[in-house]
């Protein structure tokens, strides 16, 4: 089963090079563009945000919005049926899907980072903290991607509503500054929003905060939650 | 031995009844049909057979194990409705990694791939992306990806649907020298000719079973009538029995024609009658 596994993935990840130019553009010039105009208006405190909030909204279209359009188009293209009557399990291809985009994204984030430490002088101050937040924001869009891609029966629906919620965590929640400069009572609203965790990992990663951790925890209450969404979408199929 | 056998399956979706007390068998080396008008539960049923649906009551085995079993799905070809190969990949990397899948070992994918490579005249497509092939070629693939792992049985879920006739033809071929050769299979169609052209014995499906009987059988039970046709002045007689159709034939100074009503005139009739 492993084998047939990490031949789901290789192949999952031979199939990206399609993308490639927009792979590209997203990973290169979407971050310098955001850490541009961002990064020169907010005040130099702040600047670790801004790398942060570029991750996050990087994880959250690259993640997210990629594992949940490609899981509706590989079911619209009839591959589910395909790999179903191959012997493998459907969590397992969904899965492999997931985590070809998921590893993609991965090596794509240095570039970001550089790109940070090189235009905002952002260092890094725990890069275990980074990792445990990036791998855990990783494994969250992934899963949500998953139970939106394998929730939403068309097709059409489910490219709108990833796009939509992708940015709508993105760009309504506190993902580019602080939490704390949301007045209350709409401060707790943000804490049903996903991103939030991730990009205040990130930041306390970026400044060397353990707080970095317990952000990082909430985001893999959050996977698992998910995790718990996509299993039950599935068994209902 | 069967390859096949379903033992009185029901399918149901809530309150709507799929499938409905089916029982049907394919023997080794067989091509069965299922035939019926699109929503007559004919991909339900291939699911249920391939796994990846179960049935709500009712038993399915396949080469004598469940379905669901993984081992069984091992010697399985299953092309399922409307599917089409990775576009992102190559003819040859569809095929390459359908085998990996099925738990075949490199030597054994090079080997038979190529193979199929030449049989299947897909060679000089071996390195172009699935999504530059046109309908044919790309259900040639699929079919190069059902037989890799050369399969006891193949399933094929309307495997001509959507085809231009050309296709559809070399899509036959292809059947009728894997028939020569032995080859189990199952197929799924609504084209009355394919049924004929390829099947040794047809099911005609609307929810449950209609008919059942090789193409000749049915011709049989249910032509009760034939069609005269008088070259002499064109006109077209549908006369009942036979000996209502020597009395025509003796009228007719001339040339004329005699035909059996076709397997596609008597399942409209028998689908009639079911409605």
């Amino acid at each position: 089963m492993l084998s047939e596994f990490l031949n789901l993935i290789v192949m999952q990840l031979k199939m990206i090079r399609a993308y490639l130019p927009v792979f590209l553009f997203f990973s290169i010039l979407f971050p310098i563009g955001f850490m541009l105009v961002f990064g020169y208006i907010s005040i130099r405190s702040l600047t670790p945000f801004i790398v942060a909030g570029t991750i996050t909204f990087y994880v959250s279209i690259g993640v997210l919005t990629s594992v949940a359009q490609s899981l509706a188009f590989e079911r619209n293209a009839g591959r589910f049926s395909l790999m179903i009557a191959t012997g493998i399990p459907r969590e397992f291809y969904a899965i492999s899907i997931a985590l070809s985009n998921g590893i993609a994204t991965l090596i794509m984030i240095p570039i970001i980072l550089v790109l940070g430490s090189y235009l905002l002088h952002v260092e890094i101050k725990s890069i275990p903290f980074l990792l445990i937040a990036l791998v855990s924001s990783l494994f969250m869009a992934s899963m949500l991607g998953m139970a939106l891609g394998l929730g939403i029966r068309n097709i059409y629906t489910v490219n709108q509503y990833s796009t939509i919620i992708s940015f709508v965590l993105s760009f309504f929640a506190p993902v580019y500054f602080p939490v704390a400069f949301i007045p209350l009572p709409f401060r707790y609203l943000t804490y049903i929003e996903p991103t939030t965790y991730v990009s205040q990992a990130l930041y306390y990663a970026f400044i060397g905060n353990p707080l970095s951790l317990l952000w990082s925890l909430g985001i893999i209450i959050f996977g698992f939650i998910f995790v718990i969404l996509s299993r039950y979408v599935i068994r209902r199929q | 031995m069967y390859v096949i056998e379903v033992n009185n399956v029901w399918k149901a979706y809530g309150k709507i009844i799929a499938n409905e007390d089916i029982t049907m068998r394919v023997k080794e080396g067989e091509i069965v049909a299922l035939l019926g008008p699109n929503g007559a539960g004919k991909t339900t049923l291939v699911k249920q057979i391939y796994g990846e649906l179960t049935p709500t009551k009712g038993e399915i085995r396949v080469l004598g194990k469940k379905p669901t079993d993984r081992h069984v799905k091992k010697f399985l070809g299953v092309i399922p409705q409307e599917c089409e190969p990775y576009g992102d990949l190559t003819v040859w990397d569809n095929i390459y990694y359908m085998g990996r899948l099925k738990g075949a070992s490199k030597d054994e994918i090079k080997k038979r791939g190529e193979e199929l490579l030449e049989r299947l005249d897909l060679r000089s497509k071996r390195n172009t992306l699935a999504r530059d092939l046109s309908g044919g070629l790309k259900r040639r693939t699929l079919i190069a990806m059902a037989l890799i792992n050369n399969p006891k049985l193949l399933i094929l879920d309307e495997p001509t649907t959507g085809l231009d006739p050309e296709a559809r033809r070399e899509v036959w071929e292809i059947l009728l020298n894997m028939r020569k050769e032995g080859q189990s299979m199952l197929l799924t169609t609504h084209y009355l000719d394919e049924a004929e052209r390829l099947a040794d014995k047809i099911y005609f499906l609307s929810r449950k079973i209609i008919v059942e009987g090789t193409p000749t059988q049915i011709k049989e039970k249910f032509a009760d009538w034939y069609e005269v046709i008088d070259y002499t002045n064109g006109k077209v007689y549908k006369v009942k029995g036979e000996e209502e159709l020597k009395k025509i034939i003796m009228t007719i100074n001339g040339k004329f024609e005699v035909r059996m009503p076709s397997l596609e005139e008597i399942y409209l009739q028998v689908m009639k009658d079911v409605e």
